[in-house]
């Protein structure tokens, strides 16, 4: 009942693009990351493991290893926006990029959930190459357990503060010039929004599990709105990887909560 | 036998997102010994920031720098800005290559500026030669002279308030 195809070919092309914009960022900026420079990794690799000095890692995160990442990340992304053969082949490279980068410790949010996306998309594409549901529920289960873990997580986390719920935090983040915009000081200034703003955003991530028991287009309409929403952080805060990684991870939250409607009995 | 290799993978994926559920409600993420990848993730983004005299997060960090002579009797230099916050166009929504350098390098300035003596940054320290290597990839000093940086923090827009987190020893490259 879960495997639907034409949501799988949707993750593919949407993990697509942040591959491709992911690594293309990394094309551009691996020039900063050689040995010499502030983040080169002949002064980083002393704060991790042994191993970490092993010489296959000292050339993966050379300035050179990581231009041949970012090339081979955009080429492979490119490779599932168009829909090419061999998706999982593709998904295993983005999925072992995404992990040397894991280890290199250099993660963000977006890359995080850019490898669930890949490994519950490559579980997924298993169980239906082998006909197996198990392994289908559990690529689906991974991907969108993981995407209302993250929601949910970052509300109740926000409810918990009082710094929060008075919109102190959200006013002293957007008028900073690490976190914010000049175009959205005056708005965020304006009297009550701050805290109306802080609300609708901790009510929203807090309660999403529930959304997964709506009707199929109540939550396509709940989790377009948080599209939008990573879109706006994208705008305000400069975080352009986030949207195409999460969205992406928007097909299998559907039949996530399709699988749990139908075994709740809600239709 | 492939069936009951799915079903594992099933359990396996169900355990660890319960874990990953447990790991939501710590106040740290799991040690990177034992997650190395990352497989159990912390989804915070801003839950942990807050407000206060001892809170930092949501600060503007700025590493500026100056340079000395090393001949007795002279004075540094003016200090001159090297690492802050980059302005940020609309077009950063679309391509934005340098978020992450710029970030972890003010990630490694903040944590510079942590008052636990604990904490205190060393010379030798990871994060120190870092923002150390930045300031001398920027200002380039030549060769007698020596270089001192340090660590500003500003809060808001226009009514910035302005602090010294920390001041570096003198360096020559």
């Amino acid at each position: 009942m879960i495997a639907a195809a034409p949501w799988l070919v949707l993750t593919c092309r949407l993990l697509g693009g942040w591959a491709l914009l992911d690594g293309a960022q990394w094309l551009s900026d691996a020039r900063h990351w050689g040995s010499g420079s502030p983040l080169g990794w002949d002064l980083h690799r002393w704060q991790g493991r042994p191993w970490w000095r092993w010489s296959v890692f000292t050339a993966l995160y050379s300035a050179r290893g990581l231009a041949a990442m970012g090339l081979l990340q955009a080429g492979a992304g490119a490779w599932l926006v168009a829909g090419g053969p061999l998706p999982g082949l593709a998904l295993a490279v983005v999925g072992l990029i995404g992990a040397a980068q894991a280890l290199r410790g250099v993660g963000k949010g977006a890359d995080k959930m850019a490898l669930v996306v890949v490994t519950g998309t490559l579980l997924h594409l298993a169980g239906l190459r082998w006909h197996l549901p198990a392994l289908v529920l559990a690529g689906v289960a991974w991907t969108g357990g993981q995407l209302t873990l993250a929601y949910a997580a970052s509300g109740w986390s926000k409810l918990a503060r009082p710094s929060w719920r008075d919109g102190e935090v959200l006013t002293r983040a957007l008028t900073s010039y690490s976190w914010g915009a000049g175009w959205i000081v005056q708005l965020v200034r304006m009297p009550k929004l701050a805290p109306v703003m802080a609300w609708a955003i901790m009510l929203a991530e807090a309660l999403f599990p529930l959304a997964l028991l709506l009707p199929a287009p109540l939550l396509a309409a709940v989790l377009t709105g948080f599209g939008l929403f990573h879109v706006a952080i994208a705008l305000v805060l400069g975080l352009n990887t986030y949207p195409l990684a999460f969205v992406a991870a928007y097909p299998a939250t559907m039949l996530l909560g399709a699988w749990l409607r139908a075994h709740l009995g809600l239709g | 036998m492939a069936d009951i290799t799915a079903w594992l993978v099933l359990g396996t994926v169900l355990l660890l997102l319960a874990l990953s559920a447990w790991q939501q409600a710590r106040a740290r993420p799991l040690h990177r010994r034992l997650d190395a990848l990352g497989l159990v993730p912390q989804w915070k983004f801003f839950g942990q920031a807050d407000v206060g005299p001892e809170q930092g997060a949501l600060d503007d960090w700025h590493v500026v720098a100056r340079l000395a002579s090393v001949e007795p009797g002279t004075s540094p230099g003016p200090w001159q800005p090297v690492l802050w916050p980059p302005a940020r166009p609309l077009l950063a929504a679309l391509w934005n290559p340098a978020a992450r350098r710029h970030g972890h390098l003010l990630d490694m300035a903040h944590l510079l500026t942590r008052a636990e003596p604990q904490h205190a940054a060393q010379p030798t320290a990871l994060i120190y030669l870092a923002v150390l290597r930045a300031c001398f990839a920027v200002l380039s000093p030549p060769e007698p002279v020596a270089l001192q940086f340090a660590i500003a923090v500003t809060r808001g827009r226009g009514e910035r308030l302005l602090a010294i987190g920390f001041v570096s020893a003198w360096h020559r490259r």
